[in-house]
């Protein structure tokens, strides 16, 4: 399989829901995120979670292990095969993904705050890296 | 080969998958989505049949007394979840799950408890002509 390394990056500030669609005529495997967040003094507890979509529908969702309250300052690495934690660990929480994780083509990564607690005051910025393959070279 | 999607959310608590003739399938990951349709114990689980409907493997959920609606993420080296995360649970699979021609993946409660209950099945699988397995 010939593909080529990218690095999706959303650094938007004031949101909580970030979406990176693949490509027509490509296909992702997605190796890693990192996510630093930062919520906003809107009291709640944030889901944050990794979906896929196609079209409308949730065809796959990676859940944060505990939910993350106002005022936080945080980093969430997006690792195939973590074992989730459910406290922060030295400032750190783990999200797994599969250990080959391949999206089709036109479908939707999105990480988001499933509870939209803060939907357009929080901040969070997104990094992936994902090999990129075109659809028809995955031999 | 080639990426493929298989997904059947209708109701009903047991679906099945055939691979077709000269093609083998090597699934990659699984998310399915239990919704029930009444109290009591399920047991969300994957196995795989060959063509006489003989089970040759036996995926058991972490978790046999599944009460709510959740969602589990099959996948290799994930952790064997025996409790729910936000309503979620994972658990491994093979790291190199090819399943041959005319075998079945069938994602089903094992307990059978509610013929009402959703299992909602999205599959991510690499489909290969089985003459050219990679």
């Amino acid at each position: 399989m010939m593909g080529r390394i990218i690095q999706l990056t959303d650094t938007t500030a004031n949101d909580s829901s970030k979406d990176f669609t693949v490509p027509t005529g490509h296909v992702y495997k997605l190796l890693s995120g990192n996510l630093n967040i930062v919520t906003q003094v809107t009291v709640g507890n944030r889901i944050f979670e990794l979906r896929v979509l196609n079209g409308a529908t949730v065809v796959f969702a990676s859940i944060l292990g505990a939910v993350i309250a106002n005022g936080v300052t945080t980093i969430v690495n997006i690792l195939p095969a973590v074992t989730k934690n459910t406290t922060e660990t030295n400032g750190v929480w783990l999200l797994p993904i599969p250990t080959e994780m391949y999206i089709p083509s036109g479908y939707i990564i999105r990480i988001l705050d499933s509870a939209a607690i803060a939907p357009t005051t929080d901040d969070m910025t997104v990094n992936l890296t994902v090999i990129d393959y075109l659809e028809g070279a995955l031999d | 080969m080639r990426l493929i999607h298989l997904a059947d959310v209708a109701v009903g608590n047991s679906k099945t998958f055939v691979v077709p003739a000269g093609h083998v399938y090597e699934l990659k990951y699984a998310y399915v989505v239990l919704t029930i349709s009444g109290a009591g114990s399920r047991s969300i689980d994957i196995n795989v049949l060959d063509a006489s409907s003989v089970v040759v493997l036996q995926l058991k959920h972490g978790d046999s007394t599944v009460t709510a609606t959740s969602s589990t993420v099959f996948a290799p080296a994930e952790f064997h979840e025996t409790g729910t995360l936000q309503l979620q649970y994972t658990r491994p699979i093979p790291e190199q799950f090819f399943i041959s021609a005319g075998y079945t993946i069938k994602v089903f409660d094992s307990l059978n408890f509610a013929a009402g209950d959703t299992v909602a099945v999205n599959l991510f699988i690499l489909d290969h002509l089985d003459n050219a397995i990679q």
